[in-house]
């Protein structure tokens, strides 16, 4: 017995098994959640109700009633227009913030990131008290119009202006200050230098914020749910069919055509990455910016402009949500945060919380080891082949789209872990895999910081792996998961769109509970609710600042005490 | 039979051939270099020794067993790497702490006590509560050694450990690791591209190139007697000219320049002359247009009356010409 155990072990250990175990483990859970729900939607598509195979006859269906169809070119129409006024505008602010010597940069960037805290669903909820029926402007006497096409290309702008501007940023930050002074030696125009030497730096940047501004709105459930109007779009038909209507072969039809921007938006992004690699080079010097009046005063004015949109926006949340009946009667109150139960109530809120801290652990956890997987072990090259490409394709699916491949998936009787749908388990899964692609640039970008000889020289001790993460790596990496947790806090608090399908009646969360609010008439309890969303964000996000200051005032310090 | 076998290993990359039907052994106690220039495979070769890489064929024998397909946690060595890897996060102590808490026999007193004893070998006594980031690069070249010994391995690697030292430093080290070595009677194999450096460590040195060992000797015998006309230029310089079928080989301070009347071997014409203090260096060409070039005292240099255009003479002592075949080109 002793002597079998003992071949066992010498076994394992000769080829790595432990590891590959925890390699294969971590690629099956990842693969099953990202793949099978994806062949569930897809063979409903090709159904028809009675489950008998139907070829492209739910297609066909699809596009030959104009009512239905009519959306695909709605969706493309809003996702065009505000790509292009997001793409334009972000990156004037971006330049702004990164090529002048603008005073209250710091300032203005956390403005722009205002959106990023809230859910889509409020920035149309916000829209509607400044420019709905009696909003605040269209009582000044200027009705925009607001619902249908109009509300949601301004609300989709809101949206994707953040995303694309902290694209712009990191990009614009960036610059080789050579290439800016040889050109100024040789006379060339300012003008000429932006159009020869900036441009073409962040061309990539640009086609891709284009792609992820498009995907983003073309996905969006949120502003289309609100300010839709009879405007259909591709997210709200989803809904309605899957919701409404529990026609669930038309619902996969709907959500496969979903996914065609973000395919493309991903293959984009895949060849934008291949040639985006080498724009940096060691010998760059800082771009030193000159002093210009003019330039300052200008951006100075637009970011200006750019920022009241949004704090006027959230003022118009306040207003909403601290006053008895808008228009009517404009007392102070607090009574809109007492919330209904029949829409959730304060529960859902809690919920929300829930969630999004248990989203934000395990998917920081999940994230971080796949990351350490992929990167730091030194066999089974192939193996981390395919997870570095599985850990790429959730950027390519819309939240809807997971939403409903997960209900076919899961809310299967035959499908063993049927028993988490209806669950928070559900939900927390959807939000891992629907915001996983970021977080794991974030920690394979961390981990590939540290020494690759680290393991190496661990393993020569006969320190075992385990210990080797915990008491090295981990600790290294504490920045970067901080940020990871940062961001999957947040979103999962804002996120509407995969969640929508997936909660049950006793575990609403708060994005859920606006929208039903909202549906119900109570407007001023949305944005009550928006606010305390707005609220724990902006919380998490100064304890993150916060905690990373302390990490590296400790670092400092340690070094310093010794000295 | 050698403390450390290695027989036939061969290992690739894709298609690459890092390592073609490498053998050496290593004797127990001494010091050995694996020299060759960069992409030669010897850092391979060094992360299969230590179980880091596996070997598409061939076997790792250590100490009679068979280890070839052994983890490196289970191979007993010590290993420096030429970033060092000290982790950063740790204090000296703890770096070297970290490895002996693996030992569950030792008690709390022997591992500080141990610690403490290769802290005072690599002198580093006054800065183990330091971070590696407020060490100088010799003090953490020194940390990651104390850390490598600190295990008492049954031998140990060093991957290139000098090579991110400014000079002056990388001198004092030389003498410092090789006196440690010595005085622990450790086995070491250590890689490395500067040949001065092998020299003056090593034992023996292993001379690679192309995937494949060009020679294994002691420094003297590989410097006198260059098994190659590749080792012969790498190790030290070499002059190389054509006579009869053959190639001629002879280094720059074994030729003796002489008078124009004297008997001589050689005739050359000077192409330039480059005074570098107490030596010449004289650049000059053969009539098959070979070139050679030769270091004199700058005295006699003066004395022979030399310029540019001028004809040298020189003498080619038969023991000091090493004859290669003309089909193994340089």
């Amino acid at each position: 017995m002793v002597f079998m155990k003992n071949i066992l072990n010498r076994l394992s250990r000769r080829f790595s098994l432990p590891q590959l175990f925890v390699l294969l483990a971590f690629l099956l859970v990842f693969g099953a959640i990202l793949i099978c729900p994806l062949i569930s939607l897809f063979s409903k598509a090709f159904l028809d109700k009675y489950g008998n195979y139907a070829g492209l006859a739910n297609y066909q269906k699809y596009f030959n009633n104009p009512n239905l169809s009519i959306s695909i070119w709605n969706t493309i129409d809003i996702s065009l227009v505000s790509t292009v006024f997001s793409v334009v505008l972000a990156f004037l602010f971006a330049y702004a913030l990164t090529r002048s010597n603008l005073k209250g940069k710091t300032l203005f960037k956390y403005i722009a990131m205002i959106p990023i805290f809230i859910p889509t669903i409020i920035h149309a909820v916000g829209l509607v008290y400044l420019f709905g029926k009696q909003g605040v402007i269209t009582r000044m006497g200027w009705d925009i119009g607001l619902y249908g096409r109009t509300g949601i290309i301004i609300s989709e702008v809101i949206f994707t202006f953040p995303q694309a501007f902290l694209m712009f940023f990191v990009a614009l930050e960036y610059a080789d200050g050579r290439l800016y002074d040889a050109a100024e030696a040789m006379g060339i125009s300012p003008v000429k230098r932006f159009f020869r030497i900036t441009l073409p730096d962040v061309k990539y940047t640009v086609i891709n914020a284009f792609f992820v501004c498009f995907t983003l709105a073309f996905a969006d459930f949120g502003a289309p749910k609100v300010l839709g109007g009879n405007y259909n779009v591709l997210a709200t038909d989803i809904y309605k069919q899957i919701a409404g209507q529990f026609n669930m072969n038309m619902g996969a039809v709907v959500g496969s055509l979903l996914l065609i921007p973000a395919v493309i938006s991903f293959i984009v992004d895949r060849i934008v990455r291949s040639k985006n690699s080498s724009t940096l080079n060691a010998k760059a010097t800082k771009l030193v910016i000159k002093k210009s009046f003019k330039r300052d005063s200008l951006f100075f004015v637009f970011c200006t402009v750019i920022s009241l949109c949004f704090l006027v926006l959230v003022a118009a949340l306040f207003m909403g949500a601290l006053t008895e009946y808008y228009p009517y009667k404009m007392d102070f109150t607090w009574k809109n945060f007492e919330f209904n139960n029949s829409t959730g109530g304060i529960g859902s809120f809690y919920h929300s919380l829930e969630m999004s801290v248990a989203t934000a652990v395990f998917g920081t956890a999940f994230v971080f080891i796949y990351a350490y997987l992929c990167e730091k072990i030194r066999k089974f090259g192939a193996l981390r082949k395919i997870g570095k490409l599985f850990s790429v394709l959730p950027m390519a699916l819309p939240g809807m789209v997971i939403g409903i491949s997960f209900i076919f998936f899961f809310n299967n009787k035959h499908n063993p872990l049927n028993f988490i749908y209806g669950t928070i388990i559900i939900l927390v899964l959807s939000n891992i895999l629907h915001y996983f692609s970021v977080p794991f640039i974030t920690a394979t970008g961390a981990l590939k910081k540290l020494d690759a000889e680290f393991e190496s020289v661990a393993e020569s001790m006969n320190i075992p792996r385990w210990k080797t993460l915990l008491r090295v790596t981990v600790p290294l990496s504490l920045p970067a998961i901080l940020e990871i947790f940062m961001y999957y806090f947040v979103n999962a608090m804002v996120t509407v769109s995969a969640v929508v399908f997936l909660y049950s009646a006793n575990f609403r969360i708060a994005s859920i509970a606006i929208s039903h609010m909202e549906e119900a008439g109570n407007i001023s309890q949305a944005a009550a609710m928006g606010l305390l969303i707005l609220l724990i964000n902006v919380i998490v996000r100064i304890l993150y600042e916060i905690a990373v200051k302390i990490i590296q005032f400790k670092r400092k310090k340690k070094e310093e005490r010794t000295i | 039979m050698s403390f450390l076998e290695i027989k036939n290993i061969t290992k690739r990359f894709d298609k690459q051939t890092a390592l073609s039907n490498v053998s050496a052994n290593i004797e127990k106690g001494e010091l050995v270099c694996i020299l060759g220039p960069s992409g030669c495979g010897k850092t391979t070769l060094l992360r299969i020794i230590a179980g880091l890489e596996n070997a598409n064929s061939g076997k790792i024998i250590i100490d009679g067993k068979d280890c070839t397909s052994l983890p490196a946690s289970e191979r007993n060595f010590g290993i420096v790497f030429q970033s060092y890897a000290l982790f950063p996060n740790m204090t000296v102590l703890q770096n070297i702490l970290f490895g002996l808490q693996q030992k569950k026999s030792l008690s709390k007193a022997d591992m500080l006590d141990k610690a403490t004893e290769v802290l005072r070998l690599v002198d580093l006594t006054e800065h183990t509560n330091k971070y590696p980031r407020q060490l100088s690069g010799g003090q953490q070249q020194r940390t990651a050694l104390a850390r490598a010994i600190a295990l008492s391995p049954s031998y140990l690697l060093l991957d290139e450990p000098l090579s991110a030292l400014d000079a002056k430093v990388r001198a004092r080290l030389r003498g410092e690791i090789r006196a440690i070595q010595r005085s622990l009677g450790i086995t070491t194999i250590m890689v490395t591209h500067d040949q001065e450096e092998a020299l003056t460590m090593s034992d023996r040195i292993i001379v690679m190139n192309n995937a494949v060992v060009e020679q294994v000797g002691t420094p003297r015998s590989i410097y006198d007697n260059p098994a190659t006309p590749f080792v012969a230029n790498f190790i030290g310089s070499m002059n190389f000219y054509k006579s009869g079928g053959e190639i001629c080989a002879i280094r720059p301070e074994k030729l003796i320049p002489v008078e124009r009347h004297e008997a001589y071997d050689i005739a050359a014409a000077v192409k330039a002359l480059e005074f570098k203090g107490a030596l010449t260096r004289i650049y000059a060409v053969l009539p098959e247009m070979d070139e050679i070039y030769v270091d004199i005292i700058s005295d006699r240099a003066d004395a022979l009356g030399l310029h540019e255009g001028a004809l040298l003479f020189l003498k080619a002592p038969a023991e000091y010409q090493i004859k290669y075949s003309a089909k193994a080109a340089v």
